[in-house]
C-alpha cells in the first residue's frame, strides 16, 4: 500500500507488438516512503526502433526508484519542493546523469549498444502538499487540485513529425536543460496521473476545432470525464479492502480493452493513476 | 462490480494525426488512351480504399497536382470525405511534360501544408510525394536542381519521394531524382488500380506507425513491370 494513497498502475502490450511477437517495451514503478511521506511514480516507454528498449525502460523504472531514494536521503522532498525552480531543475539533471551511468554500466556488462536501450522517462514525486514532475521525451502527466480541477504538468517533447521524440540515451547531455524538463506544483493535490503516449488519446484532450476562429487548437488537458469516474472507483476499491495487486490486476484489464481506444491502440499502454483515499481527511 | 473490471470513463474526441500524400500526375499527351483512362479509374478506387478504413479516412490527406504544359493543383490537401467533385475530374490530357515544375509545386505544397499543420496544432507524419509519369521532362527543365532539392528534402526528412514510371518513362532520369529508400518503381499502367491499393495500404501503415518503427510495406510485385522488391521505410527518431 501507499500510505494515504491508492494507486493503480499497469503496462499493457500494444496490438502491434502482439502481432509481431515482441515484448511490451513500457515499464512502470511506484514506491511510497511512509516514514518520510513521499511517493515516486515512474513510467518509461522503450523506443520502437531500439532492439532492447524493453530492458532500457526497466532500467529507468527500477534504477530510477533506487537512485531517487538515495537523492532524497540527502535532500528531503519537502525541502526540494520549496526550492527555486533552477535548483529543482539541477536536482533532476544530476539524477538523470546518475541514471544514464546505470545505462552505461548495463550496456558494458551485457555488451549491448547503449542506443539499443533507448527509453523515455516520466517521474512524478508526490505527497499531498504537491508534486514534482520531471521527464525526458513524450507521454503525458497531470494532477487534480483540491477544487477538483485537473491540470497538465508535462509538455511532451515531440519532433516535427508525429512519431519522433528523444530518449535518455539520445545526445542530450551537452544541453540537458533543453531536454530534461521539470515542473513543480507547490499546492495541495488530491490525484495525479502519468502515462506513456499509447494512453494519451484515450485520456487527454489533445486538440479541438474552434468554431469561432475556424482553426484547430492544440490542447494538453487531462479529460475529467475519464479521470473522475476512475478516481471514484479507485477510492471505492481501496475502502472495500482490495489489495494493490488486486487493483493493478483490474487496471491492467481496463488498459487492455476497457474502451474502444484502448482496445484499438497499437502502441504499448502504461497508465498510473493515484489519488488520496479520503480527500476530506487530508484537506 | 460484476464486470471484469470496474474501471470506466469516457474518452475524448481527438483529431487524428495527418498523413499527407501529394500525387504529382503526368497528364501530357503521351498519357493518351489507356494510361489516362486507367489513371482516372485508379484515382476513384484510391478514394474508395481510403474511405474503407477509419485509420486512413480520418488521417490521410490527399492533394493532386497535374503537369503537362502547365501546372495545376486540381485537389488541395483534404481528407477523403472533404474532397468535392469538380469539373477537373476525370483528368484530361494536354501539352508537354513540365515535370520538374510539377514536382517543385508538390514540394511547395508539402511545406505550406506542414506550416498549416503547425499553425493549427495538428500532428503530422512525414508527407509523401508520389510522382507518376510516362515521360521525360521538357527541354530546359532544371533536372539537376530538382534532384538536389529532393536529396536535401529527403536528408532533412521533409518528405518521402516515390517516383513511379509508366511505360515510356526514362529510368535513368527517375533514378537521378530518386532516393535510396524508394528507387524508381516501374509500374504497369493497366494495373493502376493495384498501384493505388498498395499506396492506400502503405499510407495506412504509416498513419498507424509509432515512434522509430520500421514500416514494412506490402510487396509491389503485382503491379511492377520489372523486379523491384519493395523496401522498408524507416521513420527514425531524432
Amino acid at each position: 500500500m501507499y500510505g494515504n494513497w491508492v494507486i493503480a498502475k499497469g503496462s499493457s502490450i500494444g496490438g502491434r507488438h502482439i502481432e509481431e511477437n515482441l515484448p511490451c517495451q513500457d515499464s512502470n514503478a511506484v514506491y511510497f516512503n511512509l516514514e518520510k511521506d513521499y511517493g515516486i511514480a515512474i513510467v518509461s516507454d522503450g523506443a520502437g526502433s531500439a532492439s532492447h528498449s524493453d530492458l532500457g525502460s526497466k532500467i529507468v523504472a527500477d534504477k530510477g526508484i533506487e537512485l531517487l531514494n538515495e537523492r532524497f536521503s540527502e535532500t528531503s522532498f519537502q525541502d526540494l519542493i520549496q526550492k527555486e525552480q533552477i535548483e529543482v531543475d539541477s536536482f533532476f539533471i544530476e539524477f538523470y546523469k546518475l541514471l544514464y551511468k546505470k545505462f552505461e554500466e548495463y550496456s558494458l556488462e551485457n555488451d549491448l549498444p547503449i542506443k539499443s536501450l533507448a527509453a523515455t522517462s516520466i517521474i512524478v514525486v508526490f505527497n499531498k502538499s504537491g508534486l514534482i514532475c520531471s521527464h525526458i521525451g513524450d507521454g503525458r502527466a497531470g494532477y487534480q487540485d483540491f477544487e477538483n480541477n485537473w491540470h497538465s504538468v508535462l509538455e511532451p517533447f515531440k519532433g516535427e513529425e508525429a512519431n519522433q521524440t528523444i530518449f535518455i540515451t539520445s545526445d542530450i547531455w551537452e544541453q540537458p536543460n533543453e531536454f530534461i524538463r521539470t515542473t513543480k506544483v507547490n499546492n495541495q493535490i488530491q490525484s495525479f496521473t502519468l502515462m506513456s503516449d499509447g494512453c494519451e488519446s484515450a485520456t487527454f484532450e489533445l486538440n479541438r476545432f474552434n468554431d469561432e476562429t475556424q482553426l484547430y487548437e492544440r490542447l494538453n488537458n487531462p479529460y475529467p470525464k475519464f479521470f473522475n469516474p476512475n478516481v471514484a472507483i479507485l477510492r471505492e476499491l481501496a475502502t472495500s479492502g482490495k489489495s494493490s495487486e488486486e487493483i493493478d490486476d483490474l487496471w491492467l484489464k481496463f488498459l487492455h480493452n476497457g474502451n474502444s481506444k484502448f482496445e484499438s491502440e497499437i502502441d504499448d499502454k502504461t497508465l498510473i493513476l493515484g489519488t488520496l483515499i479520503n480527500k476530506e481527511n487530508n484537506a | 462490480m460484476s464486470n471484469i473490471t470496474p474501471f470506466q470513463g469516457e474518452t475524448p474526441e481527438n483529431f487524428d494525426t495527418r498523413c499527407l500524400c501529394v500525387l504529382v500526375l503526368d497528364t501530357s499527351y503521351s498519357m493518351e488512351g489507356g494510361p489516362i483512362d486507367e489513371l482516372n479509374k485508379g484515382l476513384l478506387g484510391f478514394g474508395d480504399f481510403l474511405k474503407s478504413k477509419n485509420s486512413t479516412r480520418f488521417s490521410v490527406e490527399v492533394s493532386i497536382i497535374t503537369f503537362n504544359s502547365t501546372i495545376e493543383c486540381v485537389q488541395e490537401p483534404a481528407l477523403v470525405d472533404s474532397m468535392e467533385t469538380t469539373d477537373k475530374f476525370p483528368l484530361k490530357i494536354a501539352g508537354s511534360t513540365k515535370l520538374v515544375d510539377g514536382v517543385r509545386a508538390a514540394i511547395k505544397k508539402v511545406e505550406d501544408r506542414k506550416q498549416w499543420y503547425r499553425n493549427n496544432g495538428i500532428g503530422f507524419f512525414r508527407p509523401w510525394i508520389v510522382l507518376m509519369t510516362d515521360g521525360y521532362p521538357d527541354p530546359g527543365q532544371d533536372i539537376d536542381g530538382l534532384a538536389n532539392e529532393i536529396k536535401i528534402g529527403h536528408k532533412g526528412k521533409h518528405f518521402a519521394f516515390l517516383p513511379m514510371g509508366v511505360e515510356g518513362a526514362d529510368p535513368n532520369f527517375l533514378s537521378k531524382i530518386s532516393t535510396p529508400e524508394f528507387p524508381p518503381l516501374p509500374i504497369d499502367w493497366q494495373k493502376f488500380g493495384d498501384v493505388f491499393k498498395w499506396l492506400s495500404n502503405s499510407l495506412d501503415k504509416v498513419s498507424q506507425s509509432t515512434e522509430g518503427e520500421i514500416v514494412k510495406f506490402d510487396s509491389v510485385q503485382d503491379f511492377t513491370r520489372t523486379g523491384w522488391g519493395g523496401g522498408d521505410f524507416t521513420q527514425t527518431p531524432i
